[in-house]
């Protein structure tokens, strides 16, 4: 093949020597040892180490991205909290079957625009998937959290609907789905570590596969001394 | 001036048939004296040889399984008017005729983008209320409803006058003129065309006048004023089933007919509505009379789409459950707002399908309408927004209201940390040398503790000091303990 090598992405592709052979094909595959460029821009995570992992540089635009916590309370509005003001801001986000009360101070603290969030608790596994279907195709709102566990043709099912509507569909489902079959493009595990920080497994994506868990820093949660605290030790400090 | 005619030639059976049987129907009426004739048969017996005209012994002798249904003019005026109803939101120039609705569409053609596409319109929204027509388009009135009667089963278009005349000089002599029929076949004349040619007064002596009459008008040579169909002043519409309905699936049918009128009449008034109430008349149970139950649907975005009308009191009618047997159904509108602009134009968007819209009005409409769908199926309480409310206690920090109220404006959050989980109630924790434990000893973190004390005017006084805690897990919790009293409470996850 004589063809020329067009002007590109940089990339192993490209400087290997299988360029020529490919020739105008190149742009339009994807070997495994690089990141997927995604049609639509990612959303930055605002965790810089954390979008250098992610292909795209950030949470895919559209389609299911799936998170695996092994409970509630594991860091995931700090982890979520950047990307879901960015996308707040310019659609509504519906958030469906919380696990417990969500909390409207601590959340308007991480700066996200509760007027945007809508809650819906079906009162059955089957009507939440109704209601995240619904919201997907209304194409009015820009993405959709949804804690539960579903089987994996519905989340095809669902997938399929935020990819069509480009809506961004978190599913948070807990650590032991990680060895069922999904059809989400990434996935993730994030378990919490000493000192505020998140290890975060990026466990499928489309790209080289990850060499260690990535250890994230989260903001910092600390009681600050305020003139009306109390101003002795905890009781429980002098007992010990 | 263009007329549209809809002739339907299926009202007498559509008008009584329930839709619920497999057994071939026909009408019957009676005929001459007392005996009953068939009147209409529909497709199964028509095959089996049940012809108009045919007494019902014979029809029964050809085909035992028929249904005889008894001719019902009420209720064939009855959805005649709904079907009017339906038609005004393509031109508020409608007439009721005989099995007939003629429509002056000329001055709606822009707004709906052409006669094609407002009779792709107009065919679904027909099909809706459960009737085939027969179209018919012409420049006059009485044109467009002598082509809608001979028409097949698409529809017979004459836009222009010369189309117009050839196209009823074709038109065979039985439907215009039944009584003189006999004697204008024996003379030779077999089209309008034929007749059209014949000596003027001649016709006239021998009793044409009425034919000529006809005739004149539907070619444009007389004037034709015709009387406006004109909608209530306000909308409460009643259809009676033909069977009692034991179960909500079996009202379908006709609340969607309901709602189709309530769509037309919306339209016409350049209305929406905001809440309207599906009223079920039950059947009385031996003495004792149950009163109607009403299913009110409140929508958060005034809407007159027929297709998110209907999907509302769909699923709203699939979640209730019928206390007694159901004969009647009434829809009544009980809050509506002058719609008109835009959102007017958003309203007919689902009529034309296809496109997709970006822009962040119609986003904002698509999503109004989901908080309606998902309020109408969920219930109002599965639907919710929070908001911060100005408030130390932890419990009264936090209000929930419905999604489809307009959201509270946003007060400043406490400047201390707060947990993104709250539990429903405080968890009284075990305690080990003092600490609590919760999947393991938690080690409170420094800075704490943060004392919340209020509430002494309302009765629900609190008195706690709160501290941040870490578990062997590495998750933080918000823990407290009260002021007067012994033991550690969990009150929250830090997310």
């Amino acid at each position: 093949m004589s063809s020329p090598a067009l002007p590109g992405p940089p990339g192993p592709l490209r400087d290997a020597a299988s360029a020529p052979v490919l020739g105008r094909w190149a742009d339009h595959l994807w070997a495994g040892a690089r990141f997927a460029a995604p049609s639509q821009p990612a959303v930055p995570t605002g965790y810089p180490a954390l979008d250098a992992e992610l292909p795209g540089g950030g949470w895919p635009a559209c389609g299911l991205t799936e998170l695996l916590f092994d409970a509630p309370g594991s860091g995931e509005w700090r982890l979520l909290a950047p990307a879901l003001c960015t996308l707040a801001a310019a659609r509504p986000v519906v958030c469906v079957a919380p696990p417990l009360q969500p909390y409207a101070p601590a959340l308007q603290a991480l700066g996200l625009p509760l007027q945007r969030f809508v809650w819906v608790t079906p009162p059955s596994p089957a009507d939440a998937a109704w209601a995240l279907e619904q919201a997907l195709r209304s194409g009015g709102c820009g993405a959709a959290l949804w804690w539960g566990e579903a089987s994996t043709p519905m989340l095809r099912r669902l997938h399929l609907a935020a990819r069509d509507q480009g809506c961004l569909l978190w599913v948070l489902r807990p650590l032991a789905a990680r060895r069922q079959s999904s059809p989400a493009p990434l996935r993730l595990a994030c378990t919490p570590a000493a000192q505020g920080r998140l290890l975060v497994s990026v466990f499928k994506r489309r790209g080289p596969a990850q060499a260690a868990a990535l250890p994230l820093s989260l903001p910092p949660i600390a009681l600050t001394p305020l003139d009306h605290a109390v101003a002795r030790p905890a009781p429980a400090l002098v007992a010990a | 001036m263009l007329w549209l005619a809809l002739h339907l030639p299926w009202l007498p059976l559509e008008a009584v048939a329930s839709g619920a049987h497999a057994l071939p129907r026909c009408v019957m009426q009676h005929h001459a004296g007392h005996e009953r004739v068939v009147l209409l048969a529909d497709a199964a017996a028509a095959a089996a040889g049940v012809v108009p005209g045919m007494s019902l012994a014979s029809a029964l002798g050809l085909l035992p399984a028929l249904l005889p249904l008894n001719r019902d003019p009420a209720r064939e005026r009855r959805l005649l008017q709904l079907a009017a109803l339906a038609a005004s939101r393509y031109t508020p120039q409608v007439v009721i005729g005989e099995q007939l609705l003629e429509l002056e569409v000329q001055g709606s053609l822009r707004l709906f983008g052409g006669l094609q596409s407002l009779l792709r319109s107009l065919r679904r929204c027909i099909d809706a209320l459960g009737l085939q027509p027969r179209l018919g388009i012409a420049p006059t009135a009485t044109a467009a409803a002598l082509l809608a009667r001979c028409a097949a089963a698409g529809a017979a278009q004459a836009r222009t006058r010369a189309q117009m005349q050839q196209r009823l000089d074709a038109l065979p002599l039985g439907e215009a003129a039944p009584a003189l029929a006999e004697l204008l076949h024996g003379i030779g004349c077999r089209t309008l065309g034929d007749v059209r040619a014949l000596p003027r007064q001649g016709l006239r002596r021998r009793g044409g006048a009425a034919l000529l009459a006809l005739l004149d008008r539907a070619y444009g040579d007389a004037p034709d004023p015709r009387t406006w169909f004109e909608p209530p002043r306000e909308f409460a519409q009643t259809l009676e089933l033909m069977h009692r309905a034991d179960d909500t699936p079996m009202l379908d049918g006709a609340a969607m007919r309901l709602v189709q009128a309530l769509a037309g009449w919306l339209a016409c008034q350049w209305l929406g509505a905001a809440a309207f109430s599906l009223w079920l008349q039950h059947e009385t149970r031996g003495r004792r009379a149950l009163p109607p139950t009403r299913l009110r649907i409140e929508l958060g975005q005034p809407s007159r789409d027929a297709a998110q009308l209907g999907l509302l009191l769909r699923e709203r009618l699939s979640r209730c459950t019928l206390p007694a047997p159901v004969y009647a159904l009434q829809l009544r509108l009980d809050e509506a707002v002058a719609l008109s602009g835009h959102a007017a134009a958003l309203a007919f968007g689902s009529d034309r399908g296809g496109a997709r819209w970006h822009d962040a009005g119609q986003e904002q409409q698509n999503f109004l309408a989901l908080l309606d769908r998902l309020s109408a199926r969920l219930g109002a309480p599965h639907v919710q927004r929070w908001a911060v409310d100005a408030d130390h206690r932890p419990e009264q920090a936090a209000r929930a209201s419905s999604a489809t109220d307009t959201p509270a404006r946003a007060v400043a959050a406490a400047p201390q940390p707060r947990p993104s989980w709250l539990l429903p109630e405080p968890l009284r924790l075990a305690e080990q040398r003092g600490l609590p434990l919760h999947g393991g000893p938690l080690r409170l973190l420094h800075g704490g503790p943060e004392r919340i004390e209020a509430g002494w005017f309302d009765g629900a006084a609190v008195c706690r000091d709160y501290h941040v805690a870490v578990g062997p897990d590495h998750r933080l919790r918000w823990v407290f303990r009260e002021r007067h009293g012994a033991g550690w409470f969990l009150h929250g996850l830090f997310g």
